[in-house]
């Protein structure tokens, strides 16, 4: 999941399997809650700006 | 052991993730610096899976005047948006069009920035805006993000943003996080002394809970500012200090504060070792095992002999031997003495001193079991060599603490005379030999 490699998490090795778990969760919530925030964001954003500039922002990231 | 590193470590996760520092409390044991890591593979899972996409935008607003696209992110865009965006534009066209904008939009797209982006813009970002900025995150709490903002910072925003932060206590909260720690120095030698003290004086309410950030201020700046803060805390008073043995030893806050202590004025020290605290079988645990833990054993030195020294103790008053067993005792289960001895080659000739001084003013039932120990760890020639550091006259008590073990163990006298010869030490030689002569 974290793009590092695996011995620089050496010292989570002691932690207890439940334990690594809960991390490896709460950071799978963190960032599905964070990319939805963003998405709203970024829509609720485009709603507020004129159509011309709108179509080329949602083209920049890839809305429709 | 919970260090303040780990602690502060674990709050700074719990907020990236959105999660009550309890619980991650199962992270105590692990070492700050790979929580800290985690925290920053953390970051980097969270903002790169999506860049190309904010860069697209980035690069498109340069075709934009500064004015207009300003007028459009503060009019349009919702912080977050913003802020990946931010990320991606260069740092002097971020700033240009950050200094457009309102401070209360600053301060939100500044809480979503990737830290990765924060760095640059920050740091060239004009100190009124920082200023400003800065005292809108106070407003909120913001301790923590303040605390990561720091290193960015140049000398003169950080004493800007010192001058318009008021109240002390904002500053001890913040100063639990910073992140550059090398900058801590400088960024104390920067707050009037009337301002280090009512730091200080903030530890006193207990209600405010600040003892921790107190500490873990004194514990990051430089030797001269540790004397000068911890002279601070004496000066409250025996209360004060009393307080904050036992905060250290209920928040096992020992191996930042006793580098503190060590670096006390003498008539500091004098005052702390007066504390009935300190004579508590637990404190004085507490104190020896971080000792030897963290290895403190030549930092703490000095104030050990000081402990031992007779002036010292008559200028203590209360200070008597008793105390002073107590103090063996908890030195004894930390097996601090066969520590420092094993250290002997290392140390220097005023360090040898100090820790013969500790020998020379033991009472002598002390001294009876400090040589039993020597002998258990099989460390006469470290003490030797200790002993012909100091002068001749200051030996006699080494002397008969030799004499009373070579009686008790005839079988020693002779490789004790031996050894004591060999390191020119003709007086122990001889008190060696006449024990069973």
């Amino acid at each position: 999941m974290l793009d590092r490699p695996v011995e620089e998490f050496a010292a989570f090795a002691a932690l207890a399997p439940a334990q690594v778990d809960m991390l490896v969760a709460a950071i799978e919530a963190t960032n599905k809650r964070q990319q939805e925030a963003l998405q709203r964001a970024v829509e609720d954003s485009l709603l507020q700006i004129p159509p011309l500039l709108r179509a080329a922002v949602k083209a920049a990231v890839g809305l429709r | 052991m919970t260090s303040l590193e780990v602690r502060a470590e674990i709050i700074k996760l719990a907020r990236v993730l959105d999660r009550n520092p309890e619980h991650l409390l199962f992270l105590a044991e692990t070492p700050a610096a790979d929580i800290r890591r985690l925290r920053e593979a953390t970051h980097e899972h969270l903002f790169d899976g999506d860049r190309a996409r904010f860069r697209r935008i980035a690069t498109a607003t340069k075709l934009l005047p500064t004015r207009l696209a300003a007028s459009i992110a503060e009019k349009s865009f919702a912080p977050v948006f913003l802020a990946r965006i931010a990320g991606e534009m260069p740092a002097d066209r971020a700033i240009e069009i950050a200094q457009r904008m309102n401070t209360r939009l600053l301060a939100d797209v500044t809480l979503e920035l990737d830290p990765r982006s924060v760095g640059p813009i920050l740091h060239g970002m004009p100190v009124s805006v920082v200023r400003a900025v800065a005292l809108e995150l106070l407003h909120r709490a913001e301790h923590i993000a303040m605390g990561l903002f720091v290193g960015y910072l140049s000398d003169r925003a950080i004493r800007e943003v010192l001058v318009a932060i008021a109240d002390e206590e904002d500053l001890l909260r913040i100063g639990l996080f910073i992140e550059a720690r090398e900058r801590i120095p400088t960024l104390v030698g920067m707050l009037s002394k009337e301002r280090l003290r009512r730091m200080v004086k903030l530890s006193q309410d207990e209600a405010k809970d600040l003892w921790a950030p107190v500490v873990a201020l004194m514990a990051q700046v430089d030797p001269v500012a540790q004397r000068t803060l911890g002279d601070m805390v004496a000066e409250q008073g025996d209360e004060s200090l009393t307080r904050l043995m036992h905060r250290c030893q209920a928040e096992e806050l020992w191996p930042s504060i006793l580098p503190v202590i060590a670096r006390m004025s003498p008539d500091k020290q004098a005052a702390l070792l007066r504390l009935e605290a300190l004579a508590e079988p637990d404190v004085l645990t507490g104190i020896f095992t971080a000792v030897q833990e963290h290895g403190l054993q030549r930092t703490m030195l000095p104030l050990i002999a000081t402990m031992a020294v007779d002036d010292v103790v008559a200028a203590a008053g209360a200070v008597g031997e008793e105390q002073l067993v107590r103090l063996f005792n908890a030195a004894e289960s930390a097996q601090l003495v066969p520590q420092l001895l094993a250290m002997a080659d290392e140390l220097d000739d005023q360090e040898r001193s100090w820790l013969a001084a500790v020998a020379a003013a033991m009472p002598e039932a002390l001294q009876d079991r400090f040589t039993t120990e020597v002998d258990r760890a099989q460390l006469w020639l470290p003490l030797f060599d200790i002993a012909a550091a100091i002068p001749h006259d200051a030996r006699a008590g080494l002397a008969g603490a030799v004499r009373r073990i070579a009686a008790a163990r005839p079988e020693l006298v002779e490789q004790l005379a031996e050894l004591a010869e060999s390191r020119g030490l003709a007086d122990l030689a001889a008190e060696a030999r006449a024990a069973t002569g």
